[in-house]
């Protein structure tokens, strides 16, 4: 029978886990992973983002079609673009994403956050300043359409007045439900992202 | 206290052992290692210097090896250990390496065949870890652990015997 010493076996075995370790760039290959997981999540939400968008605005249309009633004919259009919209935004950031180079880890992350970046802005831009001015464009078109004898100064005078009580307090709702929301959504993960690439950097930067 | 690139240059052989008696597949062994890397990293924060570095690693290691030899019980069942081959050997290589190699490859094989928990005192008893350290790693008395350590290595001898080699 051959013999085995195992404690003299366990010991040799030094030059595999060497070559192993060799092969390997530890902290990359954590960032690698994390961010992988990271990636995942913002797509995952940009996703179902989207189709609340859509199921929403499906489902106003089909219970303005059902009224019968063109009475939010300007809301409709308004609809449809922002629907438009979104996806845009939505798959422009998804093929970026994918297109990103992953050889580098470092830079990777750093184009992963150059995007997720632009898109909060962007996203900002369109839900705080974009939004009310088409809340307000919605209103305006809707009666105007509804109104054809009105004078069109007096009925202007009528819907300035309402916008101008009506809008301060639109923009503050927006803008501080927005802010929670994107921080709830995105922000998290692009903090995430941001300390995994500090800690990537301080790794290089001290080896 | 030590940053993450020392600790790991220390330690890396006890990460890859612990990987390689946990797993049985190159890819796992991957995963595992990470895993491993991940859990390290993220402790490092928590560790207070209450305990010896090499201590908190092996236990924090281990944890993450137990755990994710648990989640992946099933697929560890299905997937032979022939598909672990870290590095491919050359047909030239000499008898004494290839036989050494196979030495090892058998042990993790036998180590493999351990329930979880025995694996990881059979690995620091390998280690050359005293019963007071592995009883605090493990969060068992040291008795227990003389006794448990002995009842392995016996079922080790067996798996061993059952393979054609004699433990000496």
């Amino acid at each position: 029978m051959n013999e085995f010493d195992i404690n003299n076996i366990w010991n040799t075995d030094h030059q595999e886990a060497f070559d192993h370790y060799q092969s390997l760039s530890d902290i990359e290959k954590i960032a690698k992973k994390q961010s992988g997981n990271i990636l995942y999540k913002i797509r995952r939400n940009m996703i179902i983002e989207f189709i609340i968008t859509l199921i929403i605005a499906v489902a106003i249309g089909l219970a303005i079609l059902n009224w019968d009633i063109m009475l939010f004919s300007g809301y409709v259009v308004i609809m449809v673009i922002s629907v438009y919209i979104s996806f845009r935004e939505y798959y422009k950031c998804h093929i970026m994403i994918k297109h990103v180079n992953q050889k580098n880890i470092t830079k990777a992350i750093k184009d992963y956050l150059d995007i997720l970046k632009n898109y909060i802005r962007r996203t900002k831009i369109w839900v705080n300043y974009i939004t009310p001015v088409a809340f307000i464009t919605g209103i305006v078109l809707t009666v105007i359409s509804q109104s054809p004898g009105e004078n069109l100064t007096n009925l202007l005078l009528h819907i300035g007045l309402a916008v101008l009580t009506g809008i301060p307090f639109l923009i503050l709702i927006i803008w501080f439900a927005n802010k929670k929301y994107i921080n709830w959504v995105y922000g998290r993960q692009y903090e995430n992202l941001k300390s995994i690439l500090q800690r990537l950097e301080s790794y290089e930067n001290g080896s | 206290m030590e940053d993450f690139k020392s600790v790991i240059d220390k330690y890396y052989p006890l990460l890859y052992k612990i990987g390689r008696s946990f797993t049985n597949n190159k890819a796992d062994f991957d995963d595992l290692y990470q895993e491993m890397l991940i859990q390290v990293y993220h402790s490092m924060k928590q560790f207070k210097g209450k305990s010896k570095m090499s201590t908190w690693i092996y236990r924090v290691a281990l944890n993450s090896a137990i755990s994710y030899s648990r989640k992946h019980k099933r697929k560890e069942r299905e997937i032979s250990r022939d598909n672990f081959n870290l590095h491919e050997n050359s047909s030239d290589e000499k008898n004494d390496v290839n036989e050494r190699e196979k030495k090892i490859e058998l042990l993790y094989e036998s180590i493999n065949e351990l329930k979880k928990d025995e694996r990881a005192l059979i690995l620091l008893h390998l280690e050359g870890k005293q019963y007071d350290e592995i009883a605090e790693i493990m969060g068992i008395s040291r008795t227990n652990t003389g006794v448990k350590i002995m009842r392995i290595r016996k079922k080790l001898q067996r798996i061993l015997t059952k393979k054609g080699y004699e433990r000496i």
